[in-house]
């Protein structure tokens, strides 16, 4: 493997300008339309890393449904779908600062994984199929984070749903 | 994604094999590449071609009418003759609407319906590849046609259409939750992913008796509903409601364009008719495969399966597929449309309790070894019983409707 791959950089673009034009674009549904594009780059990366499942779950979940339901918030708040952005000083800072402390912890984790031992141990089983390794270690191994993740999110969609409720007066 | 080699990639490798020139590694891309061409133009595109003339003849019959006749023997060459109409048609775009989301909508429907023929077995051995994740596959690649719609929808900059992305949007979000749960009843009785091994755990047993719609009538009957829903077919099809909202996000599309949703929207009933023949029927099996054992048959192989089993199999999924299309203009012809409200409620209140039982429960059977005809009784059990429920206590129809809206117009018509 070694060097970089021919699709490896293509996809790399793929996210990485949607990415920067989901961003840049003023016209909010383009930039929704390019956030899907990179969602779907992200999903051929995980193809190219031999993780199918992965990939398809990327596409299934954040192309088919999130991109979907952003979509679908913004045609609900059509009115101002053409006026752009605030930009005061303050909003540069705050959101400067959110990301430079992702980025930071981002490049933190990628520095200090040890990526060579990851790799040999993919190389060291190219043809596994890994749905019943992912099976196993989402439902057995990290049976209870992934239990404590399912709670937060009913949580979330429990308040998202008395948020949304109209007041009734009785 | 290891699986035997199909008819497709041993082409590839056969072709590479002749020309040597060719760099390493490009035998299986060859062979892809001749699959996905041959799976959408020799068999995706004519039977689309040929469903169209079958719903409307179909329809014609069950209206008392004789459907297409004139161009070609039966009206056979009614479609060829419509297609290239629409080929011939001026392209037209709105003034105002957004220039380039306009022409990619199209574009993002049509991929979207094409890209699931990948890993659709059409007979032993004849796929471009069976992909072990095949099932999210399908499900991944049909959820995007939701974007199209939408995108067209808003860049018509037309009301009509506009109302249509946004019951699009919130239709197929609903639907995807049920199908996908739907999908994992016959999943998880197979213990794959991968449609190949799906048809071949359902041959099991003798005869028809493995066949996954006996273990699971009720998630049957859920996913064809879902699948019908996120299709848009009547009586879902809300999203394109001629009556109310014109076309729906199809409206401003003229002459290509509009032929590629339209080839799409077929292309995806031809889709739920082929997942439904392969999840719950039994793929290319026949009733009568244990008796006839067509996998020892001589002749002349192609990719590992003879020429003869692959066309009895292909025969077979074929016939059944086209029933189950049948099936769904039979709907389309009887059914009338459902309210959102209804819509909603079925998808959210019905499907989705239902489909997550059954998860429940066939999970307890596979935990605790149950055998199969256990989970066969208790699926029968419940549906029988909760047909016997409905006949006895009708569902209340027109219960949301205020009396004084019914009453009134019957007023002024007995007045007049």
């Amino acid at each position: 493997m070694g060097q970089l791959s021919w699709p490896f950089i293509i996809l790399l673009l793929l996210t990485i300008i949607s990415a920067v034009v989901v961003v840049a674009e003023r016209n909010i549904v383009r930039a929704a339309v390019s956030l899907g594009l990179s969602f779907l780059g992200v999903a051929g990366l995980y193809l190219l890393l031999h993780a199918p499942f992965l990939a398809g779950a990327q596409v299934l979940i954040y192309v088919g449904a999130i991109t979907i339901l952003i979509l679908f918030a913004i045609m609900m708040t059509a009115q101002r779908l053409m006026r752009p952005p605030r930009r005061a000083l303050e909003t540069w800072i705050l959101s400067g600062a959110v990301a430079t402390a992702l980025f930071g912890t981002l490049a933190y984790v990628i520095i200090n994984t040890r990526w060579h031992e990851v790799d040999r141990a993919a190389q060291a089983r190219p043809d596994v199929d890994y749905v019943p390794v992912l099976a196993d270690s989402l439902l057995q191994t990290y049976l209870f984070p992934f239990e404590v993740a399912s709670v937060l999110l009913l949580v979330a969609l429990v308040g998202a749903i008395i948020l949304a409720k109209e007041e009734r007066i009785d | 994604m290891n699986s035997g080699d199909s008819l497709f990639q041993a082409l590839g490798r056969w072709i590479a094999h002749q020309l040597p020139f060719l760099p390493e590694g490009w035998g299986p891309m060859l062979g892809a590449i001749l699959g996905g061409l041959f799976v959408l133009l020799a068999v995706v595109m004519p039977i689309v071609t040929y469903m169209i003339w079958w719903l409307r003849k179909l329809l014609g019959w069950m209206q008392s009418r004789l459907g297409p006749q004139h161009v070609g023997w039966k009206g056979l060459l009614q479609t060829p003759a419509d297609a290239l109409k629409l080929l011939s048609k001026e392209d037209v775009i709105p003034l105002l609407a957004d220039n380039l989301v306009f022409t990619l909508a199209p574009g993002i429907v049509f991929l979207a319906a094409f890209l699931a023929w990948v890993t659709i077995p059409l007979a032993p051995g004849l796929v471009v590849k069976d992909l072990n994740i095949g099932v999210v596959y399908i499900a991944a690649v049909t959820s995007v046609t939701v974007i199209g719609i939408v995108l067209a929808g808003w860049s018509s900059n037309n009301k009509y259409a506009l109302v249509s992305a946004f019951r699009s949007a919130g239709q197929m979000v609903s639907y995807e939750v049920p199908l996908v749960l739907a999908l994992l009843g016959p999943v998880m009785l197979a213990q794959s992913l991968s449609l190949g091994k799906i048809i071949e755990a359902q041959a099991q047993l003798p005869f028809f008796l493995g066949w996954f719609w006996l273990y699971q009538p009720i998630v049957f009957l859920c996913f064809a509903a879902a699948a019908m829903a996120e299709n848009n077919v009547t009586p879902f099809d809300i999203v394109e409601a001629e009556s109310e909202i014109v076309a729906g996000f199809h409206v401003e599309y003229s002459g290509m364009k509009f032929a590629l949703f339209f080839l799409a929207e077929f292309a995806n009933t031809l889709l739920v008719g082929i997942m439904t023949a392969i999840l719950f029927f039994g793929g290319w099996h026949s009733p009568v495969d244990s008796l006839l054992r067509p996998e020892t048959w001589p002749g002349p192989q192609l990719g590992g399966v003879s020429l003869l089993h692959l066309l009895w199999g292909g025969a077979w999924l074929m016939g059944k597929t086209i029933l189950f299309i049948s099936v769904v203009f039979w709907i389309r012809a009887t059914l009338p449309r459902v309210r959102i409200d209804q819509l909603m409620d079925l998808g959210w209140k019905v499907l989705i309790p239902i489909t997550l039982a059954n998860l429940l429960v066939v999970g307890a059977a596979i935990a605790f070894g149950w055998p199969q005809w256990v989970l066969a009784a208790l699926n029968w059990g419940i549906l029988i019983g909760l047909l016997l429920l409905g006949k006895t206590k009708p569902v209340p129809q027109a219960q949301r409707i205020p009396k004084a809206a019914v009453a009134a117009p019957a007023e002024a018509t007995t007045q007049r």
